[in-house]
Order: C-alpha cells, then sequence, then structure tokens
C-alpha cells in the first residue's frame, strides 16, 4: 500500500487543492460574518463555509504531515531540483 | 449610476472560476513554452505558493484592518480576532506565494527563475476573482470612495462609488495582455514586471478606496512601496540585468 500510495498521490497538488478550498472558504465565512446584519439570508452560507474550512484545514494538515513523512523517508515526488533543461547551455549562451 | 447590489454568494464561485482560469492559462502556456521544471518540481513550486498566498493573503488582509486589531488587542480579544474568518488581501497573497517560493526553493537548491509562467495566469486568476469583489459589494471591503462620476456603481446602500475592482480588472487585461507577447525576456523579467505593475497599480488605485489611514497611506499601500523597494534592490543586484542581458527565455 506504501508503495502504491508513494508512486499514485501527487501531494504537492492535494496541498495546493486543500489551500485554495481553505482560502476560499475562509473569505466565504468572513462575507457571511460581515453581511449578516444587512443580509440575513447570508447566513444560510455560513454552514457550508465553515464545513469547508474545517474538512480542508484539517485535510491540509493530515495531507502536508504525510508528506512531510513520505519526503523523510524518501518516497516523496519531488525530492530535488531535478531541473529539466529546455537547451543545452551551449545553447542557451547563444541566445 | 449603475446598480450592482451586494451578492457575496457570487464572491467564492468568481474566486474558484478565477483560480480555474488561472490554471487553464498556465498549463496552455506550459504546453506552448516548455517548462525550465520538471513536473514534481513545478507542482513543489505550485503548492508552496498557494500555502504561503493563504497566509500572506490572511495576515496583510488583518493587518489592513488594523484599527480593529488594536481595539482586539486592547479588549483582550486579539487571539478570537485572528482565529476569526474573513479578511484577505491579493496583495498579502502574491507577496506570501513568492516569500514561500523562495524558500522552498532555498530549501531544495532551485537556481532557476519560476515565475515567469505565472505572470499572465496571474493577470487572469486575479482579473476574475475581481468579478466577484465587485458583485459581494459592500461585505467585500475593497469598494471605492463614492463618487458623481456617470459609471458610479450602487452596491446596495444608493451611493454611487467608483467601481474600483472593475478598474483593476482593465488594467489586469490590459497587463496580462502585454506579459503574453513572445518577447524574449530574460529569465525571471516576466514575473517581476507582473509584480512590480501590480503593487504599484495598487499603491494608485487604493487612494481610492476608504481604507483606515496610516500616516496618509493605508497599510497595504505601505506593504506595496516597501516590497517595490526589495524588488527594486533585487533588480539592481542581478547580474543578469547587468551584463548578462539574453540569459534564459522567454516563460522559461
Amino acid at each position: 500500500m506504501g508503495a502504491r500510495m508513494r508512486s499514485g498521490i501527487n501531494f504537492a497538488k492535494v496541498v495546493t487543492i486543500l489551500a485554495i478550498i481553505f482560502g476560499v472558504s475562509l473569505g466565504l465565512c468572513g462575507l457571511t460574518v460581515t453581511l449578516a446584519d444587512r443580509v440575513p439570508s447570508v447566513l444560510a452560507l455560513a454552514p457550508i463555509a465553515m464545513t469547508l474550512m474545517i474538512f480542508s484545514l484539517g485535510g491540509f494538515v493530515v495531507v502536508g504531515l504525510v508528506w512531510v513523512v513520505m519526503y523523510l523517508t524518501g518516497g516523496g515526488k519531488a525530492q530535488g531540483p531535478e531541473v529539466q533543461k529546455l537547451f543545452e547551455d551551449d545553447e542557451r549562451d547563444k541566445r | 449610476m449603475l446598480p450592482i447590489g451586494s451578492h457575496p454568494a457570487l464572491h467564492p464561485v468568481s474566486e474558484v472560476l478565477g483560480w480555474v482560469a488561472g490554471y487553464a492559462v498556465f498549463r496552455r502556456l506550459r504546453s506552448r513554452d516548455g517548462d525550465a521544471l520538471a513536473e514534481p518540481v513545478r507542482w513543489s513550486v505550485i503548492a508552496a505558493a498557494a500555502v504561503g498566498a493563504v497566509v500572506g493573503s490572511r495576515l496583510l488582509g488583518l493587518a489592513e484592518q488594523w484599527p480593529t486589531l488594536m481595539a482586539a488587542q486592547r479588549s483582550g480579544h486579539l487571539l478570537m480576532l485572528l482565529a476569526s474568518p474573513g479578511g484577505k488581501t491579493i496583495v498579502g497573497g502574491l507577496l506570501g506565494g513568492w516569500i514561500a517560493v523562495e524558500i522552498l526553493k532555498g530549501m531544495q537548491h532551485i537556481d532557476r527563475r519560476t515565475g515567469d509562467l505565472f505572470a499572465v495566469p496571474l493577470c487572469v486568476g486575479i482579473a476574475v476573482g475581481r468579478i466577484g469583489c465587485l458583485l459581494a459589494g459592500l461585505g467585500d471591503g475593497t469598494y471605492g470612495n463614492p463618487t458623481r462620476l456617470p459609471w458610479a456603481v450602487d452596491l446596495g446602500d444608493g451611493i454611487g462609488r467608483h467601481p474600483v475592482q472593475a478598474y483593476e480588472i482593465l488594467f489586469l487585461l490590459a497587463l496580462g495582455f502585454l506579459l503574453s507577447r513572445n518577447v524574449q525576456l530574460p529569465e525571471g523579467v516576466r514575473f517581476r514586471i507582473f509584480l512590480a505593475s501590480y503593487l504599484a497599480w495598487r499603491v494608485a488605485v487604493d487612494f481610492l478606496k476608504p481604507q483606515p489611514l496610516l500616516g496618509g497611506m493605508n497599510v497595504i499601500q505601505w506593504t506595496c512601496l516597501g516590497a517595490l523597494a526589495v524588488l527594486a534592490l533585487l533588480w539592481a543586484k542581478d547580474k543578469r540585468f547587468r551584463g548578462e542581458a539574453g540569459y534564459g527565455r522567454a516563460h522559461a
């Protein structure tokens, strides 16, 4: 299972998606709080925003920890710079 | 006066669409122009940028409302305020993302510039996200000062205001168009042009926003000026601009 996880999960992609969901839900939650007095109907969005916030933050922490563990045990995908050269140095110098 | 009203539910929709649009443009540019980084490293850079952006946008968003922050500190509710939702800024997101990527590059010994591929996608993503800011109205905190100009917008309180979000969308579309031109630039310059232009724009346009002032400008404007000074220093110190122009390739 460990090997399968290592080859099948792009942790960076998952962390990115969770961070974006957290950011968006954080903003939505703030808007509902700010506008609650003037537009009471926005309060209906609050439970959705809070749920998204809590789950994305929890997921972020869990995935982040697993990623760190994988990285330390040598299974993380991004282990080094792995720079892919578009041009050979000679060719680049000519440009 | 154009009636817009307040539609806060559309803000997150627009924000998500902004991320999606930015990512679509990024993928298109990456397949067109290639990438100096391998896929896993590029994703690490994107993850660092996203996490840094969330943290940075929140921190500067709180700092922007410094009177509320100080009042919370005086009343002993600072921790509660820090944990409360809401309050994000694009400038904080950009700078937080930038710092996080530089930290990652230092940790992983990446010496290539990584930001050029993000310049145009950021223009598109922020422009789409700003539609949500405009539609969210008064709750969003990004609205403009009152004005009697014919294109003033009514965000639900009957007062005509500068549509500063629309100004910013137009600015970003123009900047994105210029940056998308296939001009050969040294590696890293495209992103720095984007960042410097956006920060300078915010210094100017934020004079049209009713934000708490500190020494004549708001916290975001001071932050933009500080970041512009750092960018100028980096530019001046960069060897590539002092004698090795032509290093790298556009969109590398």
